[in-house]
């Protein structure tokens, strides 16, 4: 997809999603008649709207111009109190939000809908027309909706004729106005979209004879008066991208306070006789300045008067005015210093400054960073051979080794900043699941609260992106079967309504997301019982309560009376499971009957860095995730030939089974001396893993195998070490898994 | 690391002529076979290859290419005509993001169009499956037909993911 396309998609992605929690916000709203107070929601879903439909505009996708035109003829009549708001009206902007989606979608990969879709746009359109007030003329509402679009905005235009506000907006560019690439042209283009520039007077004051004057400068000024209903925030807005650029005044006409302002102005620009310009240029009748600016200067002389007297203040007067032949021209400097300073139209109010970057430029910092550690960690490895190798110590050596040393702890700081990068709140991802959890509620009757908390956690982008799915899944379970009907609620004394928690906080170098209702709570005979009928857990099984409660995500366990289009048919969980497996996250179940349920995941806050411990097995090195050693034992001759055969030891009085990693790899014999074993945990299990050595703990980057060995279970990944050579990554779930 | 870049190799054959395309000789057990040149990636000595458990005996294991862990085919264990003997001269080609093992880098040279044959049927002692074309070849002296690998099929991922059985 082209580039700009991409930007096209990603914002109008932004907007829906702003206009989507705005909807569910409302929704939200107990009492449908407190709707219309909402204002806050109404303008953000109009702004979205309006946001989507000028974006669109711009590449010419008329239909998606013409739809969002429709919603945003009803959203404006809502704004203005028009017309009332109805649940069933912000039903019907939802699923127009849908239909935007579509359209959206087809426009950016140059698609046209299918009928269908074309059909349910023209019913949305017909619905949203019939709530907008007079929609009785049927008829000429429907010959409306194929007007042009141009049409459509002309007429808008004349609607809005009573809101037209005057503006005198002056305009001086800085010295470097050129360099922001801005061109002075695409200003007033901007202008002219808004309304209609009716004077324009240009100032040429500042220009200098041809032999002074630099090309590059803009010396030019503009002195406007642009009649338009537009805000003062929307006039500054066109100069969003060079406000640090120019000198701006916005003034309108007709407010008291302008007199002020405009002789704060016209000091400000006395050099350049500006009162006199526009008096001429009929901006302002000449006595708008003589009575204030009297009464004005006689108070600025009375202020400034003791600071004339101090001679460094003498010193800051800026040199043009020393042109100036006034009178009273020290007076006037002090007083042009202070205005300026207080003048509002000229502070420039800085959004936080975000970037937008193509994830896969920081995937590619990351590869290139974890090639500049082996590469440094090989300087390193070099300087202690030098070093062992020497008979005396060598200065420049321990110099060199002092400088490698450093540029390892500089460049932790710079991978760790790059890690940084690729963390985002949660939040967004979470706000999307409100509709979801809205809907499905809905469509089963019932009724629930879904608070979120901890939406500022940061978790590595792509596990928020993989960790979604599961979570909706989750969640959906948590409704359907967790939460009760109204009336059981109520039958046991609990409010009717129930109440969903989703929340994530950070504990312990790991992220943990809950999702916890006020439901039933699992029933554990029913589990174990279902579970026994599937065979997937043996008569007779002494299973602690949480490993009861972990079948639930076992393939083809649901224990749901009656299969819903939501859930129930035990397709799902396992998937879940595996999902969250995955990004290498454990999972916890805690329920009481008729309290509720708790599922909290644990997730590793980026999957790219794993600390890890390194070990032999055969010719190859493996690493096992340090989170999941519990510790590291020798194997001794005498323990070895205490187990008799079996695989298994007797640690402190506990059984330990032990897995040859050697055989389950089919790797050759072992021919190393000392035996180890390093006792991971999965779960509740402990195992100890036979390795044939130790070597030590390793942070590392881990990197994808690649598809060819995609079928290789327990196996997860590599990581490249210090020397180049590759070590292989243990999937510890997967591999106690597959040996069982 | 010597790598060998196939563009600047020979100056005179940056020029594809429009009577054949250009083609990358290499030997394998002591027999020469070609690959269109325009699938080779690049080619390196061979280096050290860290061995990846269960997959079968042509998939040698994972080498790290610039930071990049890729597999290594041994490509005469893939033909089922032993396994390379590790040399000087033995090399690693980069195809399809897999690296394979071969003998020896010959030459990068072109094929006349008129000096491709389509394979036997039979009679050739790899699999007919992995070859797209027999090619007459004329160098040094030598005058015989060769194979043109068909790598999609030598490298395939579906078979070459296949995990060895247990047993």
């Amino acid at each position: 997809m082209d580039e700009v396309l991409e930007i096209f998609l990603e914002d109008c992605n932004d907007q829906l999603q702003l206009l989507e929690d705005a909807l569910i916000t409302m929704q939200n709203i107990d009492d449908p008649s407190k709707l219309s107070d909402d204002k806050e929601s109404i303008n953000t879903i109009f702004r979205a709207m309006h946001t989507i439909k000028g974006s669109a505009g711009m590449f010419g996708f008329f239909d998606i111009v013409t739809f969002a035109h429709a919603a945003e003829d009803l959203l404006d009549a809502a704004r203005e109190d028009t017309i009332t708001v109805s649940p069933d009206m912000l039903d019907l902007f939802l699923v127009s939000k849908d239909h935007l989606e579509k359209l959206i979608e087809a426009e950016t990969n140059e698609q046209k809908l299918d009928d269908e879709n074309v059909n349910i746009g023209i019913e949305l359109l017909k619905k949203l027309h019939s709530f907008m007030p007079g929609h009785e003329d049927s008829k000429e509402e429907e010959s409306k909706q194929e007007e042009t679009v141009e049409k459509i905005n002309e007429e808008k235009k004349k609607e809005r004729v009573e809101d037209i506000l005057k503006w005198h907006i002056s305009i001086r560019f800085e010295k470097d106005f050129f360099t922001t690439g801005m061109s002075i042209n695409s200003i007033f283009n901007f202008l002219n979209k808004m309304g209609t520039i009716t004077t324009n007077t240009p100032i040429l004051y500042n220009i200098p004879s041809i032999e002074n004057l630099n090309p590059l400068t803009p010396y030019i000024g503009f002195e406007l008066i642009l009649e338009a209903d537009v805000s003062k925030d929307e006039i500054e807005d066109v100069f969003e991208f060079v406000y640090d650029d120019v000198n701006l005044s916005i003034l309108l006409f007709e407010d008291s306070d302008n007199f002020e302002d405009i002789n704060t102005l016209i000091e400000i620009r006395q050099e350049e006789k500006l009162k006199q310009t526009l008096i001429d240029a009929n901006f302002y009748p000449a006595q708008v300045f003589i009575s204030t600016t009297q009464s004005e200067k006689n108070q600025k002389t009375v202020v400034t008067i003791p600071k004339d007297i101090e001679p460094e203040k003498e010193i800051n007067i800026p040199q043009e005015q020393v042109q100036q032949k006034e009178p009273q021209e020290t007076i006037q400097k002090e007083s042009v210093k202070e205005s300026q300073s207080e003048v509002p139209t000229t502070a420039k109010k800085k959004p936080a400054s975000m970037l937008r970057v193509d994830s896969s430029k920081i995937d590619l910092l990351i590869n290139y960073m974890s090639e500049i550690v082996i590469e440094n960690s090989k300087i390193l490895s070099l300087v202690e051979e030098n070093a062992n190798h020497g008979d005396t110590i060598n200065n420049n050596n321990s110099d060199l080794e002092e400088s490698a040393q450093k540029m390892r702890e500089l460049l932790e700081f710079v991978r760790d900043g790059i890690m940084d990068i690729r963390m985002i709140q949660v939040g967004d991802s979470f706000n999307k699941f409100r509709r979801i959890v809205n809907d499905t509620s809905k469509k089963i009757g019932k009724d629930v609260e879904f608070v979120i908390s901890g939406g500022d956690t940061e978790l590595d982008k792509t596990v928020v992106e993989r960790i979604s799915d599961p979570l909706v899944h989750m969640l959906r379970n948590s409704i359907d079967h967790g939460v009760e009907i109204p009336q059981d609620r109520i039958a046991k004394g609990k409010p009717a309504k129930g109440r969903v928690d989703l929340r994530a906080y950070p504990d312990s170098g790991t992220i943990v997301i809950e999702i916890q209702d006020d439901g039933k709570g699992l029933d554990k005979e029913r589990i174990l019982a279902k579970a026994i009928e599937n065979g997937q857990v043996q008569v007779g099984a002494n299973l602690s309560d949480s490993q009861i409660y972990k079948l639930i995500f076992e393939a083809g366990l649901s224990t749901a009376e009656k299969v819903s289009d939501i859930s129930g048919r035990g397709v799902g969980m396992d998937v879940v499971r595996r999902n969250i497996e995955d990004l290498r996250g454990t999972i916890d179940i805690e329920s009481e009957i008729d309290v509720g349920s708790k599922i909290a995941i644990r997730l590793p806050l980026t999957l790219a860095v794993i600390d890890g411990f390194l070990v032999q097995v055969g010719e190859t090195k493996y690493i096992i995730p340090l989170d999941s050693i519990q510790e590291c034992i020798e194997l001794t001759k005498k323990e070895q030939n205490s187990m008799k055969g079996n695989n298994f030891i007797n640690l402190r009085g506990d059984m330990l089974p032990i897995m040859d990693v050697r055989k389950l790899l089919q790797e050759q014999q072992s021919n190393s001396q000392r035996e180890n074993i390093v006792i991971v945990h999965f779960g509740e299990k402990m195992v100890g893993l036979l390795v044939d050595e130790l070597l030590g703990e390793h942070q590392t980057v881990i990197k994808p195998l690649g598809p060819v060995f995609e079928n290789i279970d327990g196996i997860s990944g590599g990581s490249i070490l210090g020397s180049g050579e590759i070590a292989l990554i243990f999937d510890i779930a997967r591999l106690i898994e597959k040996s069982i | 690391m010597e790598n060998v870049n196939i563009d600047n190799h020979d100056e005179t054959l940056l020029e594809e002529s429009s009577a054949g395309k250009q083609y990358f000789f290499f030997k394998a057990g002591g027999d020469i076979y070609a690959i269109e040149a325009q699938y080779v990636n690049e080619m390196l000595e061979y280096q050290h290859i860290t061995k990846v458990p269960m997959m079968p005996n042509y998939i040698k294991g994972v080498t790290n290419i610039r930071g990049d862990i890729l597999a290594v085919v041994d490509l005469l264990e893939r033909f089922e005509l032993g396994t390379t003997e590790i040399s000087k001269k033995t090399a690693l080609v980069i195809v399809n993001d897999i690296a394979l093992i071969i003998d020896e880098v010959y030459e990068v040279n072109i094929i006349a169009d008129e000096d491709i044959k389509a394979s036997l049927d039979f009679g050739f002692k790899i699999k007919q499956r992995f070859i797209t074309n027999m090619a007459r070849y004329t160098s040094r002296d030598v005058e015989e037909y060769i194979a043109i690998l068909n790598c999609e099929e030598i490298l395939n991922i579906k078979e070459l993911s296949q995990i060895k059985d247990l047993s």
